[in-house]
């Protein structure tokens, strides 16, 4: 960024920015609440979700507030038809395919947006188990909206470990260790940082996960040990 | 991630034109013949010669290189072969393209004026259907196209095309407001989706959803 700054109109207000501030920048500096899902302030902002569109002078397509950069004199609307329909309707598709129970921020922005819960009837959940691969965290992928934070802070974000991974394409697409090796045979050297920055119950500490199950003291301690190396080299 | 897109962040950092084959193809051409050359093929703002790939119900389907300005049934009838039988509809452009109607393709092919109509040379193709098409078969065949289609990346497109190809599987007994279901769906991905995949992947299913409006109706079947 440099000294310059540049004038917009955002929702019919003049707003005043660094050259090189996002729409994002913009409408939090201006107080203006911006829905989003995939962004996070420690990872590289991706523009995935796109639940942050905002109509920037009725262009062709919607901008995503969090990696558009600020235009001079534009007039930019964060809330008007065209942004409430796609934000309404990524909410409803996303809530047809990811069991979204355990991601309160997400079920408030569904009230917000007037989301209808059973918009898609019939619709293909992404289904899939439990993975209890180690004594530090369990993945659920039922419940991951892909919103790629996990894979950013275990590599160039963060962590440098390279552990994560996605496979598939499309919506089959889920996050997954390379060929789907367990997580303790994996480069993963269990920093937490994934499952710090999950928005929703995807990734959860075990000791979480136990007392969900309802474990007692034994099977916690059971559960969440590292096992030991075996000397017999099997 | 886009923004920022090729033409103000593309190779190396820089401004950067990304041109099909078709276009170097011609460069050639210029540079030997002259622009002169090149413009007496076609009209103006459509000048140099155009690909199109013709497949479906017409007499002589395959890849012609066009002169732009002649009207499309012009080119179906005395380029193709003729329409085989009544024709039903043509969709312009693929898979991302839309409908025109029988009594619509006096449009010329050039750029402005399939603009005018709504409609596009898009890829390129133009598929050609009869009275026999089942534009039904045809739709779920394009839902399925884009399904698999979709990289997964972002959010309007890995769900939208799934959600499509859903509604598009039981066209023959939908649930009410299925229709409202598929324009929801197609305008958000036309919109919010990022890459030009998801930007076009529902623009064939709006387009039916104007031009054959009764392909969404339930027939007397009903899910619900």
């Amino acid at each position: 960024m440099t000294d310059e700054t540049i004038k917009l109109q955002l929702d019919g207000v003049q707003v005043s920015v660094p050259k090189g501030a996002t729409l994002l920048d913009a409408a939090q500096q201006a107080g203006v609440d911006i829905p989003v899902i995939c962004y996070h302030e420690a990872t590289s902002p991706n523009g995935l979700c796109r639940i942050c569109v905002v109509d920037v002078d009725g262009g062709r397509v919607l901008q995503p507030a969090c990696v558009a950069e600020c235009q001079a004199d534009t007039q930019v609307e964060t809330r008007n038809e065209r942004v409430l329909r796609s934000r309404r309707t990524i909410l409803e598709m996303l809530n047809a395919s990811v069991n979204l129970e355990q991601a309160p921020e997400i079920q408030q922005m569904m009230t917000d947006y007037d989301a209808d819960d059973a918009r898609f009837p019939d619709a293909q959940l992404r289904e899939a188990e439990v993975i209890d691969d180690n004594p530090f965290y369990v993945r659920d992928y039922e419940q991951c909206v892909l919103c790629w934070r996990c894979v950013q802070v275990c590599a160039e974000d963060a962590q440098f470990t390279f552990a994560l991974t996605l496979k598939n394409r499309g919506h089959d697409t889920s996050v997954a260790t390379a060929f789907d090796i367990g997580m303790t045979e994996s480069p993963c050297v269990f920093c937490g940082q994934c499952v710090g920055v999950c928005p929703t119950g995807a990734l959860k500490p075990k000791v979480e996960w136990g007392m969900e199950q309802g474990w007692d003291a034994d099977e916690m301690r059971r559960s969440t040990r590292r096992p030991r190396k075996r000397r017999d080299g099997a | 991630m886009k923004p920022p897109y090729p033409t103000t962040f593309g190779l190396f950092g820089l401004p950067t034109a990304a041109n099909n084959v078709e276009t170097i193809c011609a460069a050639p051409l210029i540079i030997n013949r002259g622009a002169d050359w090149f413009r007496s093929i076609g009209v103006e703002g459509s000048a140099g010669p155009k690909l199109v790939s013709v497949s479906g119900h017409v007499g002589r389907p395959g890849v012609y290189e066009i002169a732009p300005g002649m009207t499309l049934r012009h080119f179906l009838d005395q380029v193709c072969g003729g329409v085989i039988g009544e024709l039903l509809a043509v969709l312009m452009g693929g898979a991302a393209g839309t409908f025109l109607l029988p009594d619509e393709i006096d449009v010329k092919l050039t750029f402005e004026d399939l603009r005018a109509a709504g409609s596009t040379f898009g890829s390129g193709a133009i598929m050609v259907f009869n009275q026999t098409a089942d534009l039904r078969d045809l739709l779920k065949r394009l839902g399925r196209f884009f399904q698999h289609e979709s990289c997964g990346k972002c959010f309007p497109c890995q769900l939208g095309t799934q959600r499509q190809v859903e509604i598009l599987e039981r066209l023959d007994a939908p649930h009410k407001d299925d229709r409202e279901r598929l324009l929801d769906v197609g305008m958000t991905m036309t919109e919010a989706s990022l890459c030009g995949l998801g930007h076009t992947a529902g623009i064939a299913v709006m387009s039916a959803i104007e031009k054959f409006p009764q392909l969404f109706e339930s027939n007397g079947k009903h899910h619900d």
